[in-house]
């Protein structure tokens, strides 16, 4: 990501005064720029490939029609990503409340990875599947959090930023997260290994 | 095995994490190495980290698989199909109260309106206090009354004024029969006149309210007012006789007494 915007020599805060001027091929730069972070948020969050390219497209819309209120000052990848969050929980909470069928809401890697891969270590692949389902049953900011932290590689702040939350805050969540995991993963297990 | 730890309930997570303090983690170190439970929690939460890893290289891979040109081009053929960029006008405050301190700037500004708003309604007039009725009205019947009163009054005020004048100058010519000049001085033409002006206002007034009679003395009396207003200076014996014997005759003094205390009554009486 870094390299792309070294190529541009501009940063995003310049693309978008851009945008606001009139510059339309800027914006393209943008979404070239960022489209990557996005999708990878949303597919943390949706576990969920189609899903997660529809938010990327909504998103950037949004970004595209609220520019003029985001003001140069403030970061823009913060802002964006931000957006994406919302557009993604929007999403998951649609998708929940329609009670998807299992079929349909596949986790990522019982979808992407291949059934060979799969056969190759099993229980590796169980252990995903475990941890994918647990998840759920997070309360939703621990669960964001810890998707945020883990399978984003996000700090802190990062996380902090990204949800509008303070530092400390997302240290609690983060606390309360692995804790209910460890907690739910620990019973599932012992629940398979002495049913 | 114990099934739970209260040590470790607390000082497992940061200490797998490494936010535990050096103390921390040393007494942490020593406890794993008794609490069985502990080790099993802490492979537990390993297990969950390593294969959350694995899941992150899982959506990394996924995301090297999406054709990103394609998607790029997408999100601008869908920017293209929609409508122009709204102008979105800045809100409000914003506009009104720039940079980083609008919202200070704009709560002291709030708080200035909302104390020139209270402040307006803790010192107003405690007639606004009152709680609004119909409009303030007056009966015809009231105001006529009101004109009546004052029109009595004026006459009551002309006839005191003529009788002094009247009495003044019957006097004179009662001291000064043995005297060669009577002394009676008139009163100046500037007293006579604004007399008669008076009059001449609340003349109609009388007429409405059926003070005929007062009236008709009144005349009499400008009469006298009137030659009094011609005399220069001091009036001659002729004259000032003549005056006083047109008082007399005519019972001027009499009739302003009577009309005073029938205007004096019937004030009492209203």
């Amino acid at each position: 990501m870094k390299e792309e915007r070294q190529e541009n020599h501009e940063s995003p805060e310049v693309l978008c005064r851009r945008v606001k001027a009139g510059n339309e091929a800027s914006f393209s730069l943008l979404v070239r720029l960022f489209q990557k972070k996005v999708f990878l948020l949303a597919l943390s969050i949706l576990r969920n490939r189609e899903d997660a390219l529809d938010v990327v497209q909504e998103t950037f819309m949004k970004v595209y029609q609220n520019l003029n209120s985001f003001e140069e000052e403030r970061n823009f990848e913060n802002w964006l990503l931000r957006i994406a969050k919302n557009v993604a929980i929007d999403h998951y909470r649609r998708q929940r409340s329609k009670g998807r069928s299992d079929q349909e809401a596949l986790p990522l890697e019982s979808v992407e990875l291949s059934l060979a891969a799969a056969k190759e270590n099993p229980r590796k692949t169980e252990m995903k599947q475990l941890i994918e389902a647990v998840l759920d049953d997070l309360a939703e900011r621990q669960r964001l959090v810890f998707v945020l932290r883990h399978f984003q590689g996000f700090s802190y702040e990062e996380v902090a930023s990204t949800l509008g939350i303070a530092v400390g805050t997302v240290k609690s969540l983060h606390f309360k997260a692995l804790e209910r995991l460890k907690s739910l993963v620990g019973q599932r297990l012992a629940t398979r290994s002495y049913p | 095995m114990k099934k739970s730890c209260s040590f470790g309930r607390r000082w497992l997570i940061p200490y797998f994490l490494g936010e535990a303090d050096r103390e921390v983690s040393e007494q942490m170190a020593a406890h794993l190495k008794a609490c069985q439970h502990c080790r099993q929690e802490l492979a537990l939460l390993e297990a969950i980290a390593q294969t959350s890893d694995e899941i992150k290289q899982d959506l990394e891979a996924e995301a090297e698989r999406v054709d990103w040109e394609d998607l790029a081009r997408n999100i601008e053929k869908s920017l293209g199909e929609t409508t122009a960029r709204p102008a979105v006008i800045k809100p409000f405050l914003r506009r009104q109260f720039p940079g980083r301190w609008q919202w200070a700037t704009a709560g002291i500004a709030i708080g200035l309106v909302l104390g020139v708003v209270i402040s307006f309604f803790l010192l107003r007039p405690r007639s606004g206090l009152i709680k609004e009725g119909p409009p303030y009205q007056v009966s015809a019947s009231f105001l006529e009354k009101v004109d009546e009163e004052m029109a009595r009054q004026a006459v009551l005020n002309y006839l005191e004024k003529s009788r002094q004048i009247l009495v003044a100058l019957r006097q004179s010519t009662e001291e000064s029969e043995e005297l060669p000049e009577p002394l009676f001085s008139p009163p100046s033409p500037e007293i006579i006149k604004d007399l008669l002006l008076r009059k001449k206002y609340f003349t109609p007034q009388l007429a409405s309210f059926r003070l005929a009679k007062a009236q008709a003395i009144l005349e009499e009396v400008d009469g006298l007012l009137l030659e009094l207003a011609l005399i220069q200076d001091k009036a001659s014996r002729e004259e000032a006789m003549k005056l006083a014997q047109l008082i007399e005759e005519r019972r001027l003094l009499l009739k302003i007494q009577l009309l005073k205390q029938e205007l004096e009554e019937s004030e009492e009486t209203t």
